[in-house]
């Protein structure tokens, strides 16, 4: 099973590393285990500076590849290297402007009694302007960890959702003026859209576990209450040390205060790191509902977030 | 009637997601965000909105390809935390390919400061079991884990290169080492020798940082907290703190109470409650098990037989060198143009000459340069003496122990470093190689850093010898080589050590040989056999050499100690007597460590 993890592992990273450097126009072969990459001098430029020229690098993945291939570099998933292209892609995929395609959505009739019957009369479909943000959430307490939320606002009502960009995958694609119309006009500016999605995602976190920073507080008052003990006895056994050695002990002892909320304190950092502009399908559906001899015309309209009638 | 039915189909929380890296952060563009009552702060980053406002307006589009790669790269990126030490997978490429060889103690000790000390420790491995690496893992490990940006390195002043290429091959971190006011607030990663930080001028700017990492080496310097190595550590602001030393305790166990209490104010309590419960002589403890509870929660100490650590054999070997007649003469001479000026102006007058008894040891060139020098500055009485010496001098063109060390390192077939102290014998034998055929390079102090990691790169790859002074003794790791000789020997036992260190270190895999040229009949021959026939040197262990001959070991000085007996000796048997006598009081010291194992905790 770990064998399988980590075949699947080595897999995984090895191609993202391809799909990288395809990205950026070099030659990718992949035999035998081993990744060939060979850049010509613009591409080198392009990736690593104005001073680089053309290279080639060979890539294994997996510990066990690398007694065939001594020379190759072996890239695991917390590698130099991938840490490198993380970073690399990271900071060349910060903001798009993208569509999702309307087969995201599948249509269904309302619920209603089993007696129901409905007839499509028109359907009409546009898009609606929303803004998604990753936000990067660096946990800090007496460790630190990271974690991504990606939370999207519709600019015309406000409503803020979680989103999923695994699942969107197969639905997106860049977007378009003349295929993804009508876009509806935003109505609420970038800026309070932006504020919307940050006020939401401080929301979410004052309403998780906070089992964390109750110890990572619990934590720095023990530390630093037993400082200030210290401290206490220090003054008491330098009752009569002049001001000048007083004052010093005061400042050691707010110095090190200090040094232990930086340690210990819990704090969540915020930083958005990705932002898409997103046209989300809406389609509309008259329908004409027809009830033990009773007709009305009801309205559907479908998101892939929501249904409303 | 409006019905509203809210499904989301695409929405779906996925749990928490934890990233090991991401884009560098700066904590000060962070500003707090009112969020209520709250056991944690909220701080948002504050350019965050601005950067994509300005992509908005600029309409940039970085395109979906690569927009979804960088969401793959956050996906990838989640994978890497269920290591303890994220740092060890992040190197592997990089030690596998410079032949890293790092050991379970190292990587145990760097997950133990980073995951139950929280950040402060002290390092106090034995020497040669790699304090340095584990302070590297720690501190890359730290960087990757985006709690420590701005980090101060304090060593002293001769292995600022030294860590600052290790940071470089070993953990890809760029160093900077201190030299203008500037370095201060420009760099990130500073390495700086503690007497440079203590000035006044740069003090004041250290004083104001704020660091999220200060690592000291041969943190023993601080073991008084009265001076102004203490004063200046314990005024830093720190978050974390490393202290790095193989002797946390030398003389008495105040010694350790000011280190601890420099990492954790408060842990032994006021020195006052510390030497009630825990001394009960200055080199004694009391409670020794509680004192040792206590000090597991700050120190880190692997010992060699616990490590297992097994460093290849050392097999020491002597060659005894025999002067030809007109070296034999020239040495004669300048013994007694010394002893006679001992007895006309008192013993410092001779102290200062000693030096050119032991350059003759070393090569008839050497002393010709002090000769030569001696000459300029004589007064008319000593002028035709010291002239007679220097032409005696130079008219020796092939010393004796040239020859031998030619055969030796014809003998070996490998790669051979020579140490010399002397920088006019170190000329001679590059001249003497490679006149003789052999592909040598030569290593001193006056070469500038770049060169002396040139010199270091060709010996690697094309030279057969490189002869080096001593300041090749520190700093540079050998250990693709595994020949030393000595061609003289210095008389601090540690300097020697650390000569035999360059080759005999964690990554050498072959024994090492090491052969000590000795001119028979000499002052060397006696130094010699003190140090290998009486104290048996070269089997000590080094935590144990360096309490024996440290600063603050049994002697103040050991080569002064040297130089008093031969200067006060009439004769090579007092010589012999003198040397006697300071090999018992070695013995003396050796047996007290081994009756008080707390002087080496």
């Amino acid at each position: 099973m770990a064998h399988h993890l980590e075949l699947e592992t080595s897999l995984e990273t090895a191609s993202f590393v391809s799909s990288f450097y395809k990205l950026v126009g070099a030659k990718v072969l992949f035999e035998d285990k081993v990744l060939k990459v060979s850049l010509d001098d613009a591409t080198a430029k392009r990736l690593d500076g104005p001073w680089a020229r053309g290279y080639e690098l060979t890539f294994v993945f997996h510990d066990e590849d690398v007694g065939e291939h001594s020379d190759a570099e072996l890239v695991t998933m917390g590698s130099y290297r991938v840490h490198y292209l993380v970073q690399q892609a990271i900071k060349r995929g910060r903001f798009t402007k993208i569509a999702l395609s309307p087969a995201c959505i599948t249509p269904a009739l309302p619920d209603g009694p089993g007696n129901c019957r409905y007839y499509q009369l028109k359907t009409a479909r546009n898009y609606l302007p929303y803004l998604a943000i990753s936000f990067n959430c660096a946990f800090v307490g007496a460790s630190r960890w990271e974690e991504i939320a990606t939370l999207a606002v519709d600019r015309i009502s406000g409503e803020v959702y979680e989103l999923n960009w695994a699942r969107l995958l197969p639905y997106i694609s860049a977007y378009r003026p003349e295929q993804h119309s009508p876009l509806q006009k935003a109505e609420l500016s970038f800026c309070r859209s932006y504020r919307i999605l940050e006020k939401a995602l401080v929301k979410r976190l004052t309403q998780r576990d906070r089992q964390w920073s109750e110890k990572a507080k619990t934590r720095l008052k023990k530390e630093q209450s037993d400082l200030s003990q210290y401290f206490a006895k220090l003054a008491e056994e330098a009752m009569y040390a002049d001001s000048k050695a007083k004052g010093e002990l005061e400042r050691m002892k707010a110095l090190r205060l200090q040094e232990q909320e930086e340690r210990f304190a819990p704090r969540v950092y915020l930083r958005p790191v990705q932002a898409a502009l997103i046209a989300i399908p809406r389609l509309e559906t008259t329908y004409l509902k027809a009830q033990a001899g009773r007709e009305e015309q009801i309205k559907v309209i479908d998101t892939p977030f929501s249904r409303r009638f | 009637m409006e019905i509203v039915i809210t499904r989301p189909i695409l929405g779906q929380s996925t749990g928490p997601k934890k990233v090991a890296f991401s884009l560098e952060d700066d904590l000060s563009q962070y500003q707090p965000v009112e969020a209520g009552d709250l056991p944690f702060t909220i701080l948002r980053y504050h350019p965050g909105y601005a950067e994509f406002r300005r992509m908005l307006r600029e309409d940039t589009d970085d395109g979906w390809k690569w927009f979804s790669l960088a969401q793959w790269a956050h996906q990838l990126s989640l994978k890497n935390t269920h290591h303890k030490l994220i740092a060890l997978e992040h190197l592997k490429d990089i030690w596998r390919r410079s032949e890293v060889v790092y050991y379970q103690h190292q990587l145990d000790a760097a997950c133990k400061v980073v995951h139950e000390l929280h950040g402060r420790a002290i390092l106090a491995d034995e020497v040669g079991l790699g304090k340095t690496i584990e302070a590297g893992l720690i501190l890359k490990e730290y960087i990757l884990r985006k709690l420590v940006r701005k980090a101060l390195i304090l060593t002293p002043a001769s292995l600022c290169r030294q860590w600052q290429q290790e940071l470089r091959e070993k953990f890809d971190i760029t160093a900077w080492v201190a030299r203008h006011q500037y370095d201060w607030l420009t760099n990130d990663i500073l390495i700086a020798s503690i007497d440079l930080a203590k000035q006044e001028k740069n003090k004041k700017i250290i004083l104001q940082n704020n660091y999220d990492l200060l690592i000291v080496d041969e943190a023993h310097k601080l073991k008084n907290s009265r001076t102004q190595n203490w004063q200046l550590v314990n005024a830093i602001s720190a978050k974390y703190l490393l202290l790095l030393t193989a002797t946390p305790v030398q003389n008495n166990l105040k010694e350790l109470y000011n280190l601890i209490t420099l990492l954790k104010p408060g842990q032994l309590g006021t020195y006052r409650e510390f030497k009630k419960t825990y001394v009960l002589t200055d080199r004694q403890p009391k409670n020794s098990e509680a004192l040792k509870k206590l000090l597991g929660q700050v120190m880190i100490r692997n010992r060699r037989t616990d490590s297992g650590v097994n460093l290849p054999k050392r097999q020491i070997t002597s060659i005894p060198v025999e002067l030809s007649h007109e070296e034999w003469e020239l040495y004669q001479e300048i013994t007694e143009f010394i002893r006679a000026k001992t007895a006309a102006f008192g013993i410092q007058a001779g102290l200062s000459l000693l030096t050119l008894q032991r350059e003759v040891c070393s090569s008839p060139m050497a002393a010709a340069v002090s000769l030569a020098r001696m000459h300029q500055k004589a007064d008319h009485r000593d002028q035709s003496k010291i002239f007679d010496l220097l032409q005696k001098a130079v008219a020796i063109e092939n010393p004796s122990k040239a020859w031998i060390c030619l055969d030796l390192v014809r003998s070996h077939q490998d790669k051979v470093i020579i140490f010399t102290e002397y920088r006019a014998t170190l000329q001679y034998l590059l001249k003497f190689f490679s006149e003789n055929g052999l592909r040598v390079v030569g290593f001193d102090g006056s070469l500038s850093a770049s060169r002396k990691q040139w010199v270091a790169h060709l010996f690697r790859l094309n030279a057969d010898i490189m002869v080096s002074t001593e300041s090749g003794s520190e700093g540079l790791n050998f250990q693709f080589c595994n020949v030393m000789i000595n061609y003289d020997l210095p008389w601090n036992p540690l300097r020697l050590e650390q000569r035999i260190g360059r080759i005999h270190r964690l990554g050498q895999t072959r024994d090492v040989h090491v052969y000590n040229l000795s001119t028979i009949g000499t002052v060397e021959a006696h130094l010699l056999r003190l140090l290998d026939e009486k104290i048996n040197m070269f089997n000590l262990v080094v935590g144990k050499l360096e309490a024996l001959f440290g600063a603050a070991g049994a002697f103040k000085s050991f080569e002064k100690d040297l130089c008093h007996a031969v200067i006060n000796a009439k004769n090579a048997q007092e010589i012999k007597k003198n040397f006697d006598q300071l090999a018992q009081k070695v013995q003396e010291k050796k047996q007290e460590l081994e009756e008080n194992p707390w002087l080496t905790i």
